[in-house]
């Protein structure tokens, strides 16, 4: 019995003091001998425009929101039971430090489908682009 | 490791920032309203009781939910909302709890997902949102309700408060470092987590801390004293766990040492299992040692020191060093022969037949053994003499020992000491050295058994001598019958009695012996073998044994007398019988050859003659060459004694113009060059007297020389050799033919004694020398030659020079040289006169 355990009984998952998930990303760095940009998607269905605040704070760009539970319509004296609800809901947070080269203020956002597509052009340099963080998922807030 | 927790930080440094922003994001949470809008909590709420658990707000924590009453509340408020309260039970066992039996403090969550497991049950995962007390509980028959209101928190301020919160995060900083098990996001949360009450928070959802603690932190709306609290536990905690951990170490490490140790040792049982050496089998060897002992039966003094050893051998771990050490020593103490004797039969005439059965002659030896033998016989305690055989090599020394044994019953030990530099071989090494051995004695004494063989020390005159001590010197006590009864070898530490041994030492050459060691024993010498001898051993052993070696039978092969004649004068001149068995070996191969190419049987002899050993063993090596060599002037024979026994030995001088200088060559030691200096000195002071001018010896450069330059050659009996040398060749008269002399010259003309008669009179007959001159004080050693020699032998003995050169030049001879001399000399005179007066000046 390690004696470090009777220290702590781990939760087993972590800690959101706001919000309560993340959604997933992927992260792309476009490059051509005209321009380089870095591509941002976000896995964020069922979302109205208004439930989504994207923003750079500190050379960070945040995505965050809330999305509503989907559920299906209820025909009058219709009871519901929830036999199984997996699909993330609640308050959510993205989160992404950018590379140093990246210009937010040419950021452009496109939602389609179910996804949030974020656009960030990067000033061309020679260094290679894989030296900022890819992706992070970070499943606390 | 430090490494990975630098990365930790770094990532934590990098992704701290953010973290600030929904603290200043708070402030326009009201902007996000409709984004808040869901997590707004509503003033009534579905309960769900907890058991064994509280949940903090911020935590997300998995739940199974099991009661019916729980299920139903979930089917039937989740489809409205997905926020409930959660309220912990105070009695974990309680099945229906009322409200009294919950904890007033509870907290409202938000169901982020829920599953059905097979068997009905429901596991739902929950976030935990806000602090909520119930303020009136709702009627309700399924499940509880209550309308709730949500606690505010007293955000703590001050610089105490801020400096509880940094301690706190260090220390539970250090608590999540100490705990090897923490998942490896739970430094990054917790140096993520800013604000001091989410801080309080996370510790307290993941604290092992009873459940009374939890809720009570749970229950604290006062963020300064949960933040205490909290700190508290961890403190404590921390303290502990360094308690622990160095507890743990310490436990660890004498645990870990004593198992390590246990395991090697079931390791080396287990090999030693294999080896058949385990305790079992030490036990058996040791039992096996101590019957041993008793049947050794050594002095009481010993037994006593054994079995004290012995003893000490049980208590010893059988793979340590030490044991094998002491079980090697304790098994040289059982097997020496405290107790066992030879059986001594003394029959004296058993005795004689056995010694002349194995060698021929030696009368002197043979008769000092059968004396030796009857005092035996007579007082069987007295202590045993101390031979040491002298003599050239192949005169058969060793073997008399073998022989010594077999007339005495008793055990043959040998001790070759040739070459032998480390006293530690004769006396041992202390047990303490690695690799200690006994002494050559002590295990020769093991060897044979026996606490009293015959023990053979060979070739005592090549012992060496360095740096590691003088084993000569170790000698003394082995060979001193005063001392040797109580000889302690220094790897046995014990005494042992050598007195009962019988030593016989050989020797080649006494005057290679340290005169201490020659002192303890009784030197007798054995001479060379005559011819006559030789013929005898060789008709007598030497022929047997080679025709069997070869395979010959005795009918098939017959020596004749001239034969073995032949091969003693022409084929080997030695003092020993080894060249001749060699050569009548070479003869008997032949033989066997030609016996061995005869298809059918044949009853043929082989006479072996002087014509047969002639064919067999090619052109003679050995000549007499006396006449040729001596018939010049300056040429005499001298006599030598050489370890290999007495040796001929020619001494040439000649000379020719120069300025007096002496040039001496041969490979002459530093006496023998000295002598012949006398011998000159003698000759130029003496020469008035021969007519001879000294002035013209010191125009000649005079050369001596002392042919087989290739054999070291030394000592003073050449000096009147040398001097009928140099006389001769300045009188022009040669030696007589087949004359040898030897004698040590004064610078007065006096002759002296020389020893090793025997040996040089038995090479001169060897060499067919007729006439031999001899210092006169030699005459009474005459009676020591072996009679045939004396007989062969014309003997003229002298006093001083003169009496030399009238023998070996003959008187008539001296004189007429002598009177041609100074006749010539006169001449010379008498012309240098004539020359000197006309002023010419021939030596200027």
């Amino acid at each position: 019995m390690d004696v470090a355990d009777r220290a702590f009984r781990w939760q087993p998952s972590g800690f959101h003091p706001g919000e309560s998930w993340a959604p997933s990303m992927n992260t792309f760095f476009a490059r051509s001998s005209k321009r380089s940009r870095m591509v941002v998607v976000i896995e964020l269905a069922g979302l109205e425009p208004d439930d989504l605040k994207i923003e750079i704070h500190e050379h960070r760009l945040v995505v965050r929101g809330s999305r509503r539970s989907p559920e299906p319509d209820r025909a009058a004296g219709e009871t519901v039971q929830i036999q199984s609800l997996e699909i993330d809901h609640g308050r959510f947070v993205r989160w992404l430090p950018l590379p140093r080269r990246a210009r937010p203020e040419g950021m452009t956002c496109r939602y389609e489908s179910g996804m949030l597509w974020i656009e960030i052009p990067l000033s061309p340099t020679r260094s290679s682009p894989t030296k900022g963080p890819v992706a992070q998922k970070e499943t606390f807030g | 490791m430090a490494k990975r927790q630098q990365s930790r930080n770094k990532r934590v440094a990098r992704t701290r920032e953010p973290e600030t922003e929904p603290e200043s994001a708070r402030g326009d949470e009201m902007g996000m309203a409709a984004i808040d809008d869901q997590q707004s909590i509503p003033a009534i709420l579905p309960i769900l009781p907890i058991r064994g658990t509280v949940v903090f707000p911020g935590t997300v924590m998995p739940l199974g939910i099991g009661r019916p009453s729980s299920r139903a509340m979930l089917d039937e408020c989740l489809p409205q909302s997905k926020i409930i309260a959660l309220f912990t039970q105070r009695d974990e066992e309680m099945e229906d709890p009322r409200p009294s039996d919950l904890y007033p403090v509870g907290v409202a969550a938000a169901v982020l997902k829920l599953m059905r497991q097979p068997d009905e049950t429901v596991s739902i995962v929950v976030h935990g949102l806000k602090r909520i007390g119930i303020e009136r509980m709702l009627p309700g028959n399924k499940y509880m309700r209550a309308k709730v209101k949500v606690l505010e928190e007293v955000p703590g301020e001050g610089k105490l408060f801020e400096a509880s919160a940094r301690q706190l995060t260090q220390q539970a900083r250090q608590l999540i470092e100490m705990s090897p098990n923490a998942p490896d996001q739970a430094l990054t949360v917790l140096l993520n987590i800013e604000n001091p009450a989410h801080l309080a928070d996370f510790l307290g959802a993941n604290l092992n801390i009873d459940l009374a603690q939890k809720q009570d932190l749970l229950e604290q709306t006062i963020v300064d004293k949960r933040i205490r609290s909290v700190l508290v536990h961890v403190s404590k905690q921390l303290e502990n766990l360094k308690l622990q951990a160095k507890i743990q170490a310490d436990v660890q490490s004498s645990i870990g040492k004593s198992q390590h140790k246990m395991f090697l040792r079931e390791q080396l049982k287990a090999i030693q299992r294999e080896l058949g050496e385990d305790e079992d089998s030490n036990a058996a060897t040791i039992r096996d040692l101590k019957q041993r002992l008793e049947a050794a039966a050594p002095p009481p003094k010993v037994m006593a020191e054994a079995q004290r050893d012995l003893n000490r051998l049980e208590s010893i771990h059988p793979a340590s060093p030490e044991f094998s050490m002491m079980l090697s020593y304790l098994e040289l103490i059982v097997d020496l022969p405290w107790s066992v004797s030879g059986e001594e039969k003394i029959d004296l005439d058993k005795s004689r037949r056995i010694l002349d059965r194995d060698h021929f002659d030696l009368e002197k030896v043979k008769r000092r053994l059968i004396e030796y033998l009857a005092v035996r016989k007579l007082n069987p305690d007295g202590r045993g003499p101390i031979l040491c055989l002298v003599g050239p090599p192949g005169v058969g020394k060793t073997s008399l020992g073998q022989s010594v044994a077999d007339a005495l019953g008793r055990r043959f030990a040998r001790l070759s000491l040739g070459g032998i530099r480390d006293e530690a071989e004769v006396r041992g090494h202390r047990r303490t050295y690695i690799g200690a051995m006994p002494g050559r004695i002590i295990q020769e004494i093991r060897r044979a058994g026996q606490n009293n063989p015959v023990m053979m020390l060979d070739e005592l005159d090549k012992l060496g001598s360095d740096f590691r001590g003088d084993p000569a010197s170790a000698l003394l006590e082995v060979l001193d019958p005063r001392q040797n009864s109580a000889f302690v070898d220094r790897y046995l530490d014990v005494p042992f009695d050598l007195s009962r041994i019988l030593f016989i030492a050989t020797a080649n050459y006494m005057g290679n012996v340290p005169s201490a060691l020659s002192d303890r024993m009784e030197v007798i010498e054995i001479p060379g073998y005559s011819d006559h001898d030789k013929v005898q051993i060789a008709r007598r052993f030497l022929v047997p044994r080679q025709l069997k070696e070869n395979g010959l039978k005795r009918r098939q092969c017959t020596w004749l007398m001239p034969a073995l004649h032949k091969v003693i004068n022409d084929y080997t001149r030695e003092s020993g019988v080894r060249e001749l068995e060699r050569q009548i070996g070479a003869v008997s191969r032949a033989i066997a050859a030609e016996v061995a190419q005869i298809k059918k049987p044949t009853k043929r002899t082989w006479r072996v003659d002087a014509k047969l050993v002639a064919k067999y063993l090619g052109p003679e090596k050995y000549f007499r060459e006396l006449d040729s060599r001596t018939r010049t002037p300056g040429v005499v024979c001298g006599l030598a004694y050489t370890p290999v026994g007495g040796e001929l030995l020619f001494i040439e001088a000649t000379s020719y113009p120069g300025r007096g200088r002496v040039q001496l060559t041969g490979k002459l030691g530093d006496i023998m060059k000295e002598s012949a200096d006398a011998a000159l000195s003698l000759f130029k002071s003496t020469a008035k007297s021969f007519g001879i001018d000294p002035r013209k010896i010191n125009r000649r450069d005079l050369h001596i020389h002392v042919p087989a330059g290739a054999v070291p050659k030394d000592g003073p009996s050449a000096g009147i050799a040398m001097f009928t040398a140099i006389a001769s060749l300045m009188l022009d008269v040669p030696v007589i033919p087949k004359l040898a002399m030897t004698g040590e010259l004064t610078l007065r003309g006096r002759v002296l004694p020389i020893g090793g008669l025997k040996e040089k009179t038995l090479a001169a007959s060897r060499a067919g020398i007729a006439e031999v001159i001899l210092p006169e004080l030699n005459r009474r050693d005459l009676a020591e030659i072996d009679p045939r020699v004396a007989k062969a032998l014309r003997f003229t003995f002298v006093q001083t020079v003169d009496e030399v050169l009238e023998a070996s030049l003959g008187k008539h001879k001296l004189k007429e040289a002598v009177q041609k001399a100074t006749q010539a000399g006169m001449a010379v005179r008498a012309m240098r006169d004539k020359t000197s007066s006309l002023g010419t000046g021939m030596h200027s």
